[in-house]
């Protein structure tokens, strides 16, 4: 297949072939966790949006992901052998998965932060995070009472009407048998008969029944097998009162939960540990085990697996840039995956790309570039994910997405109480700079030439040495790889 | 100084770092600068001993502040240590707030709450009659708000007695808190709900409270690692390179993600090179015209001088047997990128000490009246890029590399008389242009051979790193640093000192 790409006036409009929202990202705005110093720099603006197109052309079909190029963290390259024979966590893989994503300065490229910089970052958002009911839920909430008075006053009645009434010499029998806080004939009912007698539980020398036990009864009936014929009139009252309560009642539940999950995610990311999915980390230097816990990070892909993939050079990505200097200049790209071509398109570009364009000389005529990424692998990451029922892990993108989502709005929810957020929340097109790695397309090492294409003369690699291959003496948790390019998922910015 | 070296400084500089770009553009996609010779040397790139521990040169030179350097697209470093110890001003120059809007949302917050537990004390009048001194004072507590919370609910429907009542912290972090009240009647249920609203009503307060304590501890967290590292939190031990002998004290950490054996497997992969090429000729007034990679030409007085043990040096355009028109080709060979970067902090462990973060929200909020870290006076650094005069860089990667070999191709020239007049045996160092150092040893770093052209008139001489070099000991073994990857704080610039005035003079009123 074969695409024609416009590239114009310098910097570049591709926008025939790209996704939706592409374009933005030639916008090249400055990020909060982008901090390379771009000063006078000219940079190869034009090859990157080339060579990520190339890359993802290459691997499309293969990984349904729109892959970005990470400008070098100080990090440096992956340390790929992410644990230890224990299986203690490799410190130097954990300080580059844990780095916060954003928009590079360098347009096409998304920057890393320090590391540790996406929980940090985490840790700080959510400490403003909490679950609110929206004032109109606080007062459904608050007129409880008023909105179950008519199923009380029923209950009442249906009960007395078939029982006779209650009289406050049993009531107060009631209570010094059960407790003071029998104190009303709702409570009789409720409390001391149904939950009590009709429910067997007082012969068979038991405690009675909750109130809370009757309102979350899937079949109240079956609750009460002692009660009595004539008392169907009461069992039905009693459903309509609880039915009632409990529909306003199910807020309460919810806005407790909400609160307290808002607390499990502040303590299990703030003080990890072993009971909530922490993990301590090995020095890849030292090999000394870490004493403190750190949140928990995942690679999800076997060690052997990236091992395999690394040293498999019949993987490989191979991209080649044929560069026509014609009136428009032209340059052809040919992306090859595992040797079998994938994908040819070509671009137009103006004549002042080629001062910038990497890393041919202003006024060469044809040229070939050819990147070759050997023994690549797709590594797939992701932090411990916070688990409700076992309350491990630390991260939930889903509170912070609705809080961001709930903005300032009175809705029951979560929410931010310092708004607006330290970060800003958007997705890489829009600058965000609350990123997380989710994937990392990495390579044991990546060949590289520019050659002079005309006919009959020699073509010499200008730069054609090969990024070198992890050497054997090299430590085996200090091995690392070149990455390509990366994945991010950007919390808070909606689907 | 004087304009030609400037010109020439500026026209070197850029050319190594178009070069060095070039060289490192398909896997290292963030801008490089030329870093100026610095007061540190060469960069010692055997960055720890057999124990592991941090060569105090290494730290020294990656301690660096870095600003803006004195030529184009060129960088400098401050004096060793400089970057930690601008960053503890820095952070002693921050506060973390919450904005006047938020403050009165917690006092109207906090009024909410206090209302809705009269509330509470109401309602469960209403339902169980007035509440009286008796009942409270046999309670064990002083006003009907507690005698509701802690000993209605906390002792009484929790069912946990008055030996262990529920907390009022327990009941606030439940997670369902009618499940924790299995003797509550049911006429209870509007107590209930009304505790319940009370706690949602504390949610934005304690939420806004917890923000605020979470600021001031990591602004605490940051100043106390810096100005005081230890074992405990991440702070590390040097050794000297010279004597061997490891440092009582602790400075902040430094770590390099790259293995010794990395960097001195790259160091030897001589096919991997970056060059430059320059051209001289004769120029008006005894100076010699010099042309940096075909750019625009520039005047010096000495192109490339040749230093010696005893003081001597020779001027290499000087030279019996030279002559001033000459095609220069400097090559560094075997190159390696050293990722480089402070100890950062993290939150979990309270280990490290450099997070960039509070810097750059600092900057981003400036003078709004937002939540978060703000400057409470002006920062003494210029925070935007080196560009702008910035003066607070640091060091993320070094592109280091051997010595350059040099080689000087002279035409109408004499061979037979620079052959007399120059010994190969000699060893020293080279300055260009006068002034930039290509490297600096005590002993003499470079040694030279030459070799004639097709004729008497032409003949080259190549200057190589001296074989000494190599008997240096590991932790002194120096690399040549090409050029420097910096990072500032994003989005810093001239407003912060503004806004922080600005913010210090609304304060005082």
């Amino acid at each position: 297949m074969l695409h024609l790409k416009n590239i114009a006036a310098g910097l570049v409009c591709l926008t025939a072939f790209l996704p939706a929202g592409f374009s933005q990202l030639l916008t090249g705005a400055a990020t909060a966790c982008a901090v390379q110093d771009t000063g006078a720099q000219r940079i190869a603006v034009p090859f990157f949006s080339v060579l990520t197109d190339a890359i993802n052309t290459a691997v499309s079909g293969r990984y349904d992901l729109r892959l970005k190029l990470v400008a070098y963290p100080a990090q440096g390259d992956l340390m790929w052998y992410y644990e230890n024979p224990s299986g203690v966590f490799n410190q130097g893989t954990f300080d580059f998965i844990s780095a916060r994503a954003c928009k590079g300065t360098v347009p096409y490229t998304a920057a890393l932060s320090a590391p540790g910089g996406f929980p940090n970052a985490y840790s700080q958002v959510i400490s403003s995070l909490y679950y609110n009911l929206s004032s109109a839920d606080r007062q459904r909430l608050s007129n409880v009472t008023l909105a179950a008075r008519e199923e009380a006053a029923q209950l009442v009645q249906s009960y007395e009407s078939a029982f006779g009434s209650i009289s406050g010499a049993q009531i107060d029998s009631a209570a010094a048998q059960y407790g003071p806080w029998i104190s009303t004939k709702l409570d009789y009912i409720i409390n001391v008969v149904a939950g009590s007698r009709w429910s067997g539980r007082e012969a068979a020398g038991l405690p009675p029944l909750s109130y809370t036990d009757m309102t979350c009864a899937k079949d109240l009936s079956a609750l009460l097998p002692d009660r009595p014929p004539n008392s169907s009139g009461t069992i039905t009252a009693l459903r309509a009162y609880l039915d009632k309560v409990h529909s306003v009642t199910a807020l309460a539940d919810s806005a407790s939960n909400g609160s307290w999950t808002v607390r499990q995610l502040q303590n299990n990311t703030g003080r990890p540990g072993p009971g909530n999915g922490g993990m301590k980390t090995v020095d890849p230097n030292t090999g000394a085990v870490s004493a403190g816990y750190q949140p928990g990070y995942m690679v999800m892909n076997p060690l052997t697996g990236i091992s395999n993939d690394l040293h498999n050079t019949d993987r490989t990505i191979r991209i080649v840039m044929q560069i026509r200097k014609t009136g428009p200049d032209l340059i052809r790209i040919r992306t090859a995956w595992n040797a079998t071509e994938a994908d040819t398109f070509s671009y137009l570009l103006p004549d002042s790309v080629y001062i910038d364009l990497f890393p041919l000389p202003y006024g060469q005529s044809d040229q070939v570039i050819e990147i070759t990424y050997y023994g690549f692998s797709m590594i797939t990451t992701q932090p411990y994910a916070w688990s409700d029922s076992s309350n491990t892990g630390w991260y939930d993108a889903y509170p912070l997405d609705q809080a961001i989502r709930n903005d300032t709005q009175d809705v029951t929810g979560y929410k931010l109480a310092s708004w607006p957020p330290p970060y800003n929340m958007g997705a890489y097109e829009e600058g965000g700079t609350f990123g997380q790695i989710t994937h990392l397309l990495i390579c044991n090492y990546q060949q590289f030439s520019a050659t002079l294409g005309y006919p009959g003369e020699a073509l010499p690699a200008l730069r054609g040495a090969a990024w070198p291959m992890p050497s054997a003496s090299v430590p085996v948790l200090q091995q690392t790889a070149y990455v390509i390019g990366g994945a991010f998922s950007f919390p808070g910015s909606g689907p | 100084m004087a304009n030609f070296l400037q010109e020439g400084g500026n026209q070197f500089y850029t050319a190594l770092q178009q070069k060095a770009t070039a060289a490192v553009s398909s896997f290292f996609k963030s801008p490089l600068l030329s870093i100026q010779y610095p007061s540190q040397g060469d960069f010692m790139w055997n960055w720890q001993n057999a124990n592991q521990v941090f060569n105090q040169s290494t730290f020294d030179y990656l301690s660096a502040v870095i600003s803006q350097g004195d030529f184009t697209n060129s960088a400098k470093l401050s004096s060793a240590g400089g970057f930690p110890n601008a960053y503890t001003q820095l952070l002693n120059s921050l506060v973390y707030s919450l904005s006047n809007a938020n403050q009165q949302k917690l006092i109207q917050a906090q009024s909410n709450a206090s209302q809705q537990a009269q509330t509470i004390v109401s309602d469960y009048q209403t339902t169980y009659g007035a509440i009286t001194d008796d009942q409270m004072k046999a309670a064990g507590v002083t006003t009907k708000q507690d005698y509701v919370i802690s000993y209605i609910l906390g002792s009484v429907w929790s069912g946990k007695g008055t030996s262990a009542p529920l907390t009022y912290t327990q009941m606030a972090q439940a997670r369902n808190l009618a499940q924790l009240m299995p003797k509550m009647p049911a006429s209870g249920t509007q107590v209930l709900t009304d505790v319940t609203v009370y706690l949602n009503l504390m949610q934005p307060v304690n939420a806004l409270s917890d923000n605020l304590q979470y600021g001031a501890w990591m602004l605490s967290s940051l100043k106390t690692n810096t100005q005081y590292p230890s074992a405990s939190n991440g702070g590390m031990q040097t050794v000297n390179p010279n004597t061997g002998v490891v440092s009582p004290q602790y400075q902040v950490g430094y770590g390099i993600s790259y293995p010794t054996q990395s960097i001195s497997n790259d160091l030897q992969n001589k096919s991997r090179t970056i060059a430059l090429s320059m051209s001289t000729s004769s120029a008006s007034g005894g100076q010699i015209s010099v042309h940096v990679e075909g750019q625009a030409g520039f005047s010096v007085g000495s192109v490339l001088r040749f230093s010696v043990a005893g003081g001597a040096s020779y001027d290499m355009s000087e030279v019996s047997g030279t002559s001033t028109d000459c095609s220069i080709q400097m090559t560094w060979a075997g190159y390696s990128m050293v990722p480089s970067a402070p100890l950062a902090w993290q939150q979990a462990t309270s280990q490290g000490w450099y997070y960039g973060d509070p810097i750059a929200q600092a900057i981003a909020n400036g003078n709004k009246d937002v939540d978060g870290f703000k400057f409470i006076t002006a920062p003494p650094f210029n925070l935007g890029p080196l560009a702008a005069g910035g003066n607070f860089g640091q060091l993320t990667n070094l592109l280091i590399a051997n010595y350059p070999t040099i080689t000087i191709t002279y035409k109408n020239a004499n061979f037979s008389s620079f052959k007399q007049a120059w010994s190969e045996h000699v060893s020293g160092n080279l300055t260009l242009f006068g002034f930039i150092q290509l490297g600096s040893f005590s002993q003499g770093a470079y040694s030279s051979s030459y070799q004639e052209g097709s004729d008497n008139s032409t003949f080259s001489v190549t200057f190589s790193a001296s074989p000494a070099l190599t008997g240096v000991p590991q932790l002194q073994q120096t690399a040549f640093v090409i050029a420097g990857a910096v990072a500032t704080p994003p989005g810093g610039g001239a407003n912060v000192a503004s806004a922080a005035k600005t913010r210090a003079s609304m304060q005082e009123a």
